[in-house]
């Protein structure tokens, strides 16, 4: 998995598979996110090719952060198998997601 | 060069190195590819040409390669699955796999990620636990057999097993806020066919219907 941010620090979009063995540069990703100021978070999976359990467990652990901290946290673009995956998870009764 | 030919029963080598290597190891005709050092059993004898695909490789590799990609691809060249099927059966296989390799071979628990601090701590447990050679080279099995009408892809591990039925359900664990890793079993009910548990809950058969001229 890749990762670019944009703008404010707010806002990141990745790339690539995101899995298991995922979860150093993932929580690179949030230490980065959470260190900016109150603004909300928006992760930008449109390039994500694909997404499994652990995946999406690291998008709870983020959207967990931020309700501690008060932020909105937003998922964007999700497309072919990680929107496949986010429907078989009912992920849209947990998240906002942008289409 | 990760490939080495094997004998007339379609044996093959994976050096470990890169999905690349594992690919060429996994090329039509082998029936059998076995990772260099891994520590198990080697396959027995077989008929070449049968229907079916098997793959031993170490805990570590399932950790630092993208193996349900490469092994569904390679099922993919052999059964010609639509895209919609080779994604579930990537999809299942890699739970499988992860299932397999942190909770069967290093015998890490639940809930080792179900929060930043956890998330964080995982990866020096996972790191010291493939310190240890003898379980960073330990045996997962993928074993694919198809015939009129299924495919079947088991992941067999090295652990104690586990049993479906004492797991609670998606909806359980959502209610009760247990989001984290134990979210893999369940995938599986959504994504294949069927799927069963055997060997004491060690390997997992993983079921997918295949339409009519498949297989």
């Amino acid at each position: 998995m890749n990762f670019d941010f944009t703008g404010n620090d707010a806002t990141v979009a990745m790339s690539g598979d995101f899995t298991f063995t995922d979860h150093a540069a993932f929580l690179e990703l949030m230490n980065r996110l959470f260190a900016t100021a109150s603004v909300p978070i928006v992760i930008d999976l449109a390039k994500v090719e694909f997404i499994d359990s652990a995946g999406l467990g690291m998008l709870l652990i983020a959207r967990d952060e931020a309700s501690k901290a008060s932020r909105q946290l937003t998922l964007r673009g999700p497309q072919g198998q990680v929107k496949r995956m986010f429907a078989v998870t009912r992920f849209e009764t947990l998240f906002a997601i942008e289409s | 060069m990760g490939r080495h030919r094997g004998d007339s029963s379609g044996l093959t080598r994976w050096d470990g190195v890169s999905a690349e290597s594992l690919a060429q190891a996994l090329a039509a005709p082998a029936v059998d590819c076995v990772e260099a050092g891994v520590v198990g059993p080697r396959p027995g004898r077989r008929l070449p040409g049968a229907h079916r695909l098997g793959l031993r490789v170490t805990a570590q590799s399932v950790y630092r390669h993208p193996i349900a990609r490469v092994f569904a691809g390679a099922l993919q060249v052999r059964l010609g699955l639509s895209a919609e099927l080779l994604e579930r059966v990537h999809t299942a296989l890699q739970e499988a796999l992860m299932n397999a390799m942190m909770h069967g071979n290093l015998g890490l628990g639940e809930g080792l990620r179900d929060n930043r601090q956890a998330l964080a701590a995982s990866r020096d447990l996972i790191e010291a636990r493939f310190a240890i050679g003898p379980i960073a080279r330990s045996m997962i099995r993928v074993e694919a057999t198809w015939s009129e009408g299924l495919l079947r892809v088991a992941v067999r591990d090295n652990g104690d097993g586990y049993g479906s039925s004492n797991l609670p359900t998606l909806d359980e664990r959502m209610e009760a806020g247990q989001v984290g890793s134990g979210r893999g079993l369940l995938i599986l009910e959504r994504l294949c066919d069927h799927i069963g548990l055997h060997r004491g809950g060690t390997t997992i058969a993983l079921d997918f219907r295949l339409p009519a001229g498949d297989g």
